[in-house]
């Protein structure tokens, strides 16, 4: 049989070399499009682990504590900074005895502490008055904010520097010194960290400069110190009443505050030289009559001397004092408070499609007991965009303090946490988030965006991260039992994103829950999805317009993945299904070309089965060749990858070629009942019979009753058609129009670019199959009207009239499977999502259902005009 | 062995009821294995019908065909193949040989997957000699001339050494030369393998090689006739 069958082939080249192609086709489509797909599940999973991988797979926070924006699933990137405690040391410990919770490292924020600290000197060059501008400047990126002050020096004026009445009595303070050291003031935000815990979670022991990293012989004092009960103090009008604790900390060697500071050293250009006393004198009371400063203000100046510091120079310098213990009573003064948002229209949403403003609180005034209600807006906080929040009162009498016990520096860069600069996740305690200035108060672009940092600033719009850490057991005993803002969770034998990680963790979560009543989210999988975020116009600020953020957008790779695994199984079935058609359409072909040949067999006495048998064995034969290529294309990608395509996936691969083949011999094989040995008795008629639909006047109608003549194997080439189309609409409305999953956010970006490509060879493949066993089916049709053909051509069509024929006839094809197309992808795109589709994508759908399929068809036709151009005139005559 | 073939009452029609054509109509006749019939007959006249009946690659509207005993109108169309493929041999007006086989394996083709007495290729090269192509064997049929073509047809409707011959127009298609020797080979062959012949032709010269003319108009028998009577006569 198989030698039959051979033979066969060998003397039918031209068919036989159709049929490799379509074999080769089928065979590299399939197989480089599974290896594809599985290494591009590796692309995504390794894009995810590496890229956008958070340092841990669950945040537990204080209930209660969720924004408004998490309806959307977003979460502010910066919103760990501002919790201020509300989990207890008992929650901790019940997450801790959670099965699978491998690390669970809790955070307190302790709020902020500001430090003086020497910046530079200044030179008196020679006695006389001066005039020394002090100026603290920060920049977010999009403007300044400036604290300054401006101070007055009488050097070497015979003035007592010890006298504090000098200051109150001329407006400036006395120097006998040459050197003038200069002071600023800096804020900064300080956490308690389980020292253990974050070593696991982040390497924050690898992290550190030195060797001296938290350790048990750490100790942590706390005692109270106060006035009440001291008659002494209380005499003297002191009420202060404070905690004051003693602890170790390491403080980060990087400032991400963008600040300077700069002091200018001015000489008063004054009438007189102050040689003399009496000179001084006279200018002395000159200046306490005409109003000190005031008067010192009106004096022209003669510029001296510039002292400018650095962020880079500001950090060292507070690293250094506080390494050599410098600073002994950092006073806890603001507490974190979290930003408000409201959704708002997005200025433009093709871009941003979902946009906030910070509800900053109206009219903030402190109260202080038994002192005067009033607005605070004197006081140092440049903008206030969060609620203000005190250690007790802004009188610092009772806000508590921390002693640092210093132990090393260490460096946030060297943590190993994500930090691809491109596509950063901000989720971190350890980096501040940045953002881009995109556009101003009138909704104007800024061009280009500006690069937006974190002042240091407590109530700001953008939170900096913490620069002194200290441990958990500080943190106890400065804010008491709920001191914990957040725990952060690592699951165990969570490695990478995916179904089997996020059923794990959807159960330690809903523990955490049920355990604790406290909000537990799966950070794992979470992708930055830009936001677009106004910053309003607060106290005598305007508003800096809009800046984007990248926010985290929660369950986000779990959400790609599956949208990555859909299409794939969508483009997989999609490609089987057309290859199938193909397999079917080759063999329904092959039995109708040759059927006169099973006439004769019948007739000479073969039996059914031995007929059914023969296709079947042909079909297999051909099933086997591309079941053999595919396997060594698999083999050889599996090479490159080889955890991702197993060999038993393989097996399944070519077991399912294989029952396509064999399926699409079955029905030609049921067909071998149904002719008729008769028929070789026949002298083939010019059309032997033929359904018709309307009367044949014209080309048009000519190709439209040749179709419906052989509706059913038309049908076929319709369905490889439309299938295709349907899902090329799918992947482009999923791509482009619904703005799915993919294109919002950065991760689905990156993916969809990197592999979404893939989507579109594989519905390319499957329309190149679709023209395959569209030209088969019309060459068969040509072929079997080879005598009417040539009859038109006796009868005297030209050519042109013959190529409009044919090609008509794979028009009207792809015409009608376009038809079915649109009813194909409507019902998917319904049911996916909805009767959300506007106007224009309905335009979209129907003219690239309509368009596609029509030129598949053309194409299909060409070959087989060009064979019906090719008949002559005399076979019709034969 | 089928001495015999016996049709009663046979009717055939084509079509649906509003354009039913009648090929046969209530035709009973009674074929003999030693007779060379043929049977002539205008185009239409229900001629190739007749032999497709009887060859059994159409079932009748009406009658029964009886093999010797047996009814065929019964039997399963596996069993139909079977009988078609053991005790008749085909040969049509226009050869109908395998265009991708070769002469030799035309001849085989009905032989194929089947176990025979007598060694198959042997038998296939000795009939391939009988008419005349033994220097052709691996031709395809497309390198062979129309009557080359024809005598392979003969040749596979000898190889399983049917008691039957029926021929539709073998000459049909070939020029009155060439015609004449393959008649001659048929007759020869009716000599060697006492195989019946049924021959439809249209061609009076050639019918009247035969012992027996039957003659047929519109799906009837209008004169049926024998015309050698040195052989054993048949009655109907």
């Amino acid at each position: 049989m198989i030698k039959w069958i051979v033979s066969h082939w060998k003397r039918d080249t031209g068919k036989f070399a159709l049929l490799v192609i379509g074999a080769l086709l089928i065979s590299s489509g399939l197989s480089i499009l599974i290896g594809l797909s599985e290494s591009s599940k590796g692309t995504i999973v390794n894009s995810l682990e590496k890229k956008w991988n958070a340092s841990y797979d669950i945040v537990v926070r204080p209930s209660g504590t969720k924004s408004e924006t998490e309806k959307d699933g977003l979460i502010d990137p910066n919103y760990l900074s501002g919790l201020q405690g509300g989990i207890s040391f008992d929650d901790l410990d019940k997450i801790k005895e959670i099965d699978d919770v491998e690390i669970a490292a809790p955070i307190s924020i302790l709020g902020f502490s500001s430090i003086i600290e020497i910046f530079g000197e200044v030179h008196f060059p020679e006695s006389g008055i001066y005039k020394i501008t002090t100026n603290y400047v920060e920049n977010d990126g999009v403007r300044d904010y400036s604290d300054g002050y401006t101070a007055y020096y009488g050097f070497d004026i015979g003035l007592n520097h010890e006298d504090m009445d000098i200051i109150s009595r001329y407006g400036l303070f006395a120097s006998t010194e040459e050197n003038l050291e200069l002071h600023g003031s800096f804020t900064f935000l300080v956490a308690g960290i389980d020292p253990a815990e974050e070593a696991q979670l982040v390497g924050l022991d690898e992290a550190v400069d030195g060797s001296r990293y938290f350790s048990d012989s750490d100790k942590v004092h706390s005692i109270n110190e106060t006035s009440q009960g001291d008659e002494e103090l209380e005499e003297l009008g002191l009420d202060f009443n404070y905690k004051r604790v003693t602890a170790p900390v390491i403080m980060s060697n990087f400032s991400f505050v963008n600040n300077y500071q700069e002091a200018i050293l001015e000489k008063l250009d004054l009438e007189t030289d102050l040689e003399s006393e009496e000179d001084i004198k006279e200018f002395l009371t000159e200046l306490e009559q005409n109003g000190k400063e005031d008067y010192l203000d009106t004096f022209e100046t003669e510029p001296v001397e510039t002292v400018k510091a650095t962020s880079e120079e500001l950090h060292e310098n507070l690293l250094e004092q506080s390494s050599l213990g410098a600073y002994r009573d950092l006073i806890l003064y603001e507490k974190p408070s979290p930003l408000t948002y409201k959704a708002v229209p997005s200025p433009f949403p093709e871009r941003w499609n979902i946009a906030y403003e910070i509800v900053p609180p109206a009219n903030q005034t402190v109260n202080i007991p038994g002192e005067k209600n009033g607005d605070i807006s004197d006081y140092t906080y440049y903008t206030k965009y969060r609620e203000l929040a005190f250690y007790d009162d802004p009188s610092l009498s009772r806000a508590p303090r921390l002693t640092p016990d210093f132990l090393d520096y260490y460096d946030p860069r060297q943590l190993s946490i994500s930090s691809d600069p491109v596509t950063e996740l901000p989720m971190e305690t350890y980096r501040t988030p940045t953002a881009k200035h995109m556009l101003d108060a009138s909704n104007s672009p800024v061009n280009p965006p500006k690069q937006v940092t974190a002042t240091s600033n407590p109530f700001g719009y953008l939170m900096q991260s913490p620069t002194m850490l200290t441990t958990m057991e500080a943190a106890r005993k400065i804010m008491g039992e709920e001191a914990i803002s957040a725990v952060r969770i690592k699951v165990s034998g969570v490695n990478s994103p995916g179904p089997e990680s996020q059923s794990k963790l959807e159960a330690v979560a809903q523990e955490i829950r049920s355990e604790t009543g406290l909000e537990a989210d799966i950070t794992l999988g979470s992708s930055p999805q830009p936001v677009l975020i106004k910053i309003p116009s607060v106290d005598d600020l305007d508003s800096l317009g809009w800046v984007e953020q990248p926010w985290i957008k929660t369950g986000e790779s779990i959400a790609i993945y599956d949208e990555a695994v859909l299409g794939y199984s969508g483009i997989i079935i999609c490609l089987m299904a057309v290859a199938i058609m193909y397999v079917f359409t080759t063999n329904l072909i092959a039995f109708l070309s040759r059927k006169k040949e099973f006439a004769v067999l019948k007739a000479v006495g073969w039996r059914n089965s031995k007929l059914r048998h023969l296709l079947l064995t042909e079909s297999m034969l051909i099933g086997g060749f591309v079941s053999f290529l595919t396997f060594i294309v698999l083999l050889i990608l599996r090479q490159e990858n080889p955890e991702s395509l197993s060999i038993w996936r393989i097996c399944l691969i070519i077991c399912f070629i294989l029952l396509i083949y064999f399926v699409g011999a079955l029905y030609p094989s049921y067909l071998v009942h149904n002719i008729s040995p008769h028929q070789v008795m026949k002298q083939g008629e010019v059309s032997a019979k033929g359904a018709r639909f309307g009367r044949t006047n014209g080309v048009v109608s000519l190709a439209r009753n040749n179709l419906i003549s052989r509706w059913t194997r038309n049908l076929v080439s319709v369905l490889a058609i439309s299938l295709p189309t349907a899902l090329l609409i799918l992947f482009l409305f999923v791509s482009f129009q619904l703005n799915g999953v993919m294109y919002t956010s950065w991760l689905g970006e990156y993916v969809a670019l990197e592999i979404g490509s893939m989507h579109y060879y594989a519905i390319i493949l499957s329309l190149i199959i679709a023209i395959m066993t569209t030209a088969e089916l019309i060459w068969q049709n040509v072929l079997e009207r080879t005598r009417e053909i040539a009859l038109f051509k006796a009868l005297g069509w030209g050519n042109p009239r013959i190529y409009m024929m044919v090609l008509l006839e794979g028009a009207i094809l792809g015409l009608i499977s376009g038809i079915v197309g649109i009813f194909l992808s409507i019902g998917i795109l319904s049911y996916l999502y909805g009767d959300s589709l506007s106007f224009g994508q309905w335009l979209w759908l129907v003219l690239i259902n309509v368009g596609i399929p029509v030129v598949v068809g053309l194409f299909s036709a060409v070959f087989p005009s060009i064979r019906a151009v090719n008949i002559e005139p005399y076979r019709g005559l034969e | 062995m089928y001495k015999q073939i016996q049709l009663n009452g046979i009717t055939k029609t084509y079509g649906k009821q509003n354009v039913k054509t009648v090929a046969l109509n209530d035709i009973s006749i009674r074929l003999h294995k030693n007779n060379l019939t043929s049977i002539v007959g205008s185009s239409g006249s229900g001629k190739s019908t007749l032999l497709s009946i009887v060859g059994t690659l159409e079932k009748p509207t009406k009658g029964t065909v009886y093999y010797d005993e047996k009814n065929i109108s019964e039997i399963r169309a596996n069993q139909l193949s079977e009988l078609r493929n053991i005790h008749i041999g085909f040969i049509f007006q226009q050869f109908h040989l395998l265009p991708a086989l070769t002469a030799i394996e035309n001849v085989l083709a009905p032989l194929f997957h089947r176990k025979t007495s007598y060694n198959k290729n042997t038998k296939a090269k000795e009939l391939l000699e009988l008419v005349g192509l033994s220097d052709k064997l691996h031709a395809l049929p497309s390198q062979l001339s129309g009557g080359q073509q024809q005598r392979v047809a003969i040749a596979r409707a000898l190889i399983a050494e049917p008691d039957w011959i029926l021929a539709d127009e073998p000459t049909g298609n070939l020029d009155t030369e060439t015609s004449e020797k393959i008649i001659a080979l048929l007759m020869e062959i009716k000599q060697q393998t006492a195989c019946g012949i049924l021959l439809v032709t249209h061609d009076i010269a050639l019918s009247r090689q035969a012992d027996r003319i039957i003659e047929m108009k519109d799906g009837q028998i209008i004169a049926d006739t024998r015309i050698n009577n040195n052989l054993v006569q048949t009655n109907d």
